[in-house]
């Protein structure tokens, strides 16, 4: 209750942050008119869970304030109150997070704060000897792969300290929840800064209204706000690097950069490319100042400059690993632009229209390009465990100029809309369950995952998947490289889209309702009737395995799947016998490798695959 | 079959949609706005399979598209009110019906737009014309009078407070002494009292409440409580039936399963009863037409000649669709705690073919 009265209160202030006049009025008249709506739907609804019905009130609520901020006429505007009203929203992001506990890399960044602040050194050993006098709220945490020891069994980090050094004013103040806060505030000061960018690049406050939602309250920065990673406090530095280099204020650049090589190894690349784009006569000196200063207090603090990174990460594989990490991040269902901060994709097609982008933009994206392409190739593209977009959050504030500028241009409503309903599902989702926010490498998406499990159909294979590429991805490709192609010369009617994405909707249903001619027996729509996930489901870098279900004697899964020839791959220890669509099959001991079958379905529809005998991890199934 | 949900809502889901657009057309430069709504009814039928939720979720959508719509129309004229009247009767009335009195419909649409014509043009004009609409029953005939009686009130009432007539004599010479000069022009170049702004925040509560229920706006028509009330009823809750008709007199003893906690209590014959009638009694308590109503009095032939009301804990379940949808008059009525065996008694006094109905325990 107290938390509704706090809502309530919130909502109340933010109208009064920066309207004024009719448009208060109004704003405070509908205001008001959504609670009794909201009481309506709740007694219509009767919602079995509470706290994702309040959630879904409320970030419709902040939506609605956000379309009223654009549109309103009597508005006092400015990037203090853009920061003000970011406060606001992040006080109860805080908490809505803090129902998971520290995941991925954050329990360890607060384990090293915890030992500065309590042992004042890096030694990690009797941390985690201690866990259940952590804030972190992890008891299972041991030290990760890659951590460096000391020469007398210290325990460290591979983690860089800056970040956790900035927490500690934070911890020690409110242990966890005052180290959020503070990566909290650092969102706050990001959002200011990044208005403050598009206002220096001569964007208009109305486009900023209208669009600053999108930067401030929709993923990645709302996910990041106020969890513990660099990337918030990354995008900070990088905006007010950016803007110094533009305005060729050194005074401010140099600390912003030093900041951002300081909080990630890797955000040197950054650097390096910034000071290159430096109009002035002293570059040389300021590109080793920038670059060596970070480079050798890590070397002093954790005895390499490199903090356990390598220079073979920036080599590149093949050309085919490049294209994956490539289009990944622009289209994977689970970590790709196009699904989870769909409104950036604007800031993509800033990049056709190069000549006319704000010069920050430009600056920015120069920058961004030596991380990028070492990024790319690499396995973990995704970010691994971590909420989606971690490595190219801190990219977000130029993105954005890149899309405002865009909306300027060409005022793409329909699109808008599109980002606007998805980016509303997309903060529910990660506000009502942040614990969702963390999914596994397999291919699918909690979207595909769920459609799956409600009509027991391969929904997943709807979605691009870079992880585990699938024919959507390769359709994807070739679609976004079109689109970029046709939007570039061809402007479509608004009117079309919605309508073209009903029929999109639907013809998609239809299809993903049909047996997909590749099964992949982990995935959701299959009906697992025992048996458990292979490799198992926490499995670090899962990624780099080929991943299946196992299957003992007496155990089974069942399916749809369609009427011929398949090949079963499959790998098991000892000999098993299955039974599958009423026929039995004899598989053989396979070592290492995945083996295939040969088996015959004689309908179209749900078949069970029952394991008689022995033991067996199934991986795909894949119709010929 | 788009989707395998079968409910007449979900078959109705093509003409919900042509409504969508004539909703958008009306929207011009905001239409690619407005048609979003369509996307988002194909979302609901894909993601919602339970009935309820999905129904609310359309109801949703539709109310939030036609809210919007009062918000997005630039000029209220008369053929946008009347367009808009229009959508939000032919969602209100026309959808998932097994039969339709196209000449009834007629009717109440053209009292409807009688409203529209008479009053302020502007959001508030629609939902006092929807309204009207929506709580016409259309039988008995009598009833279609209904919308025309409004639009009666709401002319006088303009009359009555039209600013010409509240001007005082001095200002009346002032107009008459400019009475050469060319009226001026409000906002959008319209005259005054024509193009003053419309405040569609007065008119989108009343007009969100009806159309989010649309999927059973007879229900929501004759008793929009029901949805409000502590508990939904539904078939689940529902143990065994029992389904005896006690005539006067009558008493009947009956065990009590281990998990019930009520049972469903109505009436048959019973739409005359006044609320205070006394019908019975359970286990020696009483039992009124408070408890319960006649089990078909909320049908739309039979509401208006009904003296029932919704009973104070309804346990009826919701039938049919649109405005068609109807709940039976069950009442619940707690079962004694640690009862057995309980004994229901007909009260001696009821009308010769009134009965007392047992319908169910619920859990």
């Amino acid at each position: 209750m107290i938390t509704i009265a706090l809502l309530v209160v919130a909502f109340l202030a933010l109208p009064l942050v920066v309207f004024r006049g009719t448009s208060l009025a109004r704003y405070l008249t509908f205001e008001v008119a959504t609670y009794p709506i909201g009481w309506i739907l709740w007694r219509l609804l009767q919602p079995d869970d509470a706290y994702f019905a309040i959630v879904t009130f409320a970030v419709l609520k902040l939506a609605a304030f956000s379309i009223a901020l654009a549109t309103a006429k009597d508005v006092r505007w400015s990037a203090a109150r853009a920061m003000a009203i970011a406060a606001i929203v992040y006080a109860f992001v805080i908490p809505a997070q803090m129902r998971h506990v520290p995941d991925g890399d954050e329990p360890f960044y607060l384990l090293i704060t915890e030992s500065l602040v309590k042992d004042h050194d890096r030694d990690l050993s009797n941390q985690y000897r201690d866990l259940a006098h952590s804030s972190t709220g992890r008891t299972d945490l041991t030290p990760q792969i890659g951590d460096p020891r000391g020469p007398h069994g210290e325990q460290f980090s591979r983690l860089e300290p800056f970040l956790p050094i900035v927490l500690i004013p934070g911890y020690k103040l409110g242990g966890l929840a005052g180290a959020l806060a503070t990566i909290a505030l650092l969102g706050v000061l990001l959002v200011r800064q990044t208005v403050r960018l598009l206002e220096d690049e001569g964007i208009d406050d109305a486009t900023i209204r209208a669009l600053f939602p999108f930067f401030a309250f929709a993923p990645p920065i709302v996910f990041y706000a106020a969890r513990i990673w660099p990337e918030v406090p990354g995008a900070l530095a990088f905006v007010e690097a950016v803007r110094g280099v533009r305005q060729r204020r050194i005074k401010r650049a140099i600390p912003a950069m030093l900041f951002l090589g300081l909080l990630k190894v890797r955000f040197v690349l950054i650097d390096l490319f910034l000071v290159l784009q430096w109009p002035s006569r002293k570059r040389s000196t300021h590109l080793i100042l920038v670059a060596l200063i970070p480079l050798m207090l890590l070397a002093i603090i954790t005895g390499s400059a490199l903090n356990g990174h390598s220079l073979k990460e920036l080599h590149a594989p093949n050309i085919i690993q490049y294209e994956v990490g490539f289009f990944g991040l622009f289209l994977d269902g689970m970590s790709g632009l196009l699904f989870q901060a769909p409104f950036y994709l604007l800031g993509v097609f800033a990049l056709l229209h190069w000549r006319s982008m704000p010069r920050s933009f430009r600056i920015g994206i120069i920058a961004s390009l030596p991380y990028i392409v070492s990024l790319v190739p690499r396995a973990e593209w995704h970010g691994g465990w971590s909420p989606p977009l971690r490595y190219i959050t801190v990219f977000m504030p130029v993105l954005f100029l890149g899309c405002a500028a865009i909306w300027k241009r060409s005022q793409p409503v329909a699109f808008v809309v599109v980002a606007v309903l998805w980016t509303i599902g997309l903060t529910i989702h990660g506000l009502a369950f942040p614990w969702r926010l963390f999914h596994i490498e397999s291919g699918e998406n909690y979207a595909g995952e769920w459609l799956s499990s409600l009509y027991h159909s391969d929904f997943s294979r709807l979605f691009p998947s870079f992880i585990r590429i699938n024919h959507a991805a390769l359709v994807a490709s070739i679609a976004f490289v079109g689109m970029l192609v046709l939007l570039r010369f061809v402007r479509v009617p608004q009117v079309l889209i919605a309508p073209l994405l009903a029929i999109a909707m639907l013809a998609g249903f239809r299809y993903a309702m049909q047996p997909a001619d590749k099964i992949e027996f982990e995935d959701a729509h299959v009906i697992h009737n025992g048996g458990a996930l292979y490799p198992e489901m926490y499995t670090v870098e899962r990624f780099f395995h080929r991943s299946g279900w196992t299957l003992k004697a007496g155990e089974s899964m069942s399916f749809l799947a369609r009427a011929g020839t398949s090949r079963l791959e499959y790998a098991a220890a000892t000999p098993a016998r299955i039974q599958l669509d009423g026929r039995e099959y004899r598989l053989p001991a396979t070592r290492q490798e995945h083996l295939s079958e040969t088996v015959y379905l004689t309908r179209t529809g749900r078949v069970t695959l029952r394991c008689l005998d022995g033991s067996a991890s199934f991986d795909r199934m894949r119709h010929e | 079959m788009l989707f395998p949900f079968a409910t007449p809502v979900d078959h109705a889901l093509p003409f919900v949609i042509a409504l969508m657009i004539a909703i958008a057309m009306l929207c011009r430069r905001r239409a690619a706005i407005l048609l979003f709504s369509i996307p988002l009814l194909v979302a609901c039928a894909i993601c919602f399979p339970d009935e309820h939720v999905r129904l609310l979720g359309y109801g949703v959508v539709v109310a939030a598209a036609f809210c919007g719509a009062s918000f997005a129309i630039e000029e209220w004229t008369f053929a946008n009110c009347a367009g808009l009247t229009l959508v939000g009767i032919a969602l209100l009335r026309w959808i998932a019906r097994d039969h339709v009195e196209i000449w009834r419909e007629t009717v109440i649409a053209l009292g409807a737009l009688l409203i529209v014509a008479v009053i302020r043009k502007s959001p508030l004009a629609v939902t006092i014309a929807l309204a009207a609409a929506f709580v016409t029953p259309g039988v008995p005939t009598r009833t279609l009078l209904i919308p025309f009686a409004v639009a009666t009130v709401v002319a006088i009432f303009t009359l009555l407070t039209r600013p010409s007539a509240t001007l005082s004599r001095r200002e009346r010479g002032e107009t008459l002494h400019h009475a050469h000069l060319p009226l001026p022009t409000g906002e959008g170049g319209r005259r005054p009292g024509e193009g003053r702004a419309s405040r569609p925040e007065l008119g989108v509560v009343p007009a969100f409440v009806m159309l989010v229920l649309f999927p059973w706006s007879g229900v929501s028509a004759r008793a929009i409580p029901y949805f409000f009330r502590a508990t939904r009823a539904t078939p689940a809750q529902r143990l065994a039936p029992l389904n005896f008709a006690l005539k006067a007199g009558e008493a009947i003893e009956i065990d009590v399963p281990s998990d019930a906690t009520s049972i469903a209590v109505s009436a048959a014959n019973g739409f005359r009863l006044k609320r205070d009638t006394f019908v019975g009694t359970l286990d020696g308590r009483p039992l009124t037409m408070r408890d319960l109503a006649d089990w078909g009095f909320m049908r739309r032939e039979q509401w208006w000649r009904s003296s029932n009301r919704l009973p104070r804990v309804p346990a009826g379940i919701i039938r049919g669709y649109g405005y068609d949808a109807w709940v039976d008059g069950a009442g619940r009525v707690a079962v004694p705690a640690h009862a057995r065996r309980i004994r229901v008694v007909a009260d001696p006094h009821l009308p010769p073919n009134a009965r007392l109905q047992v319908e169910a325990f619920e859990r």
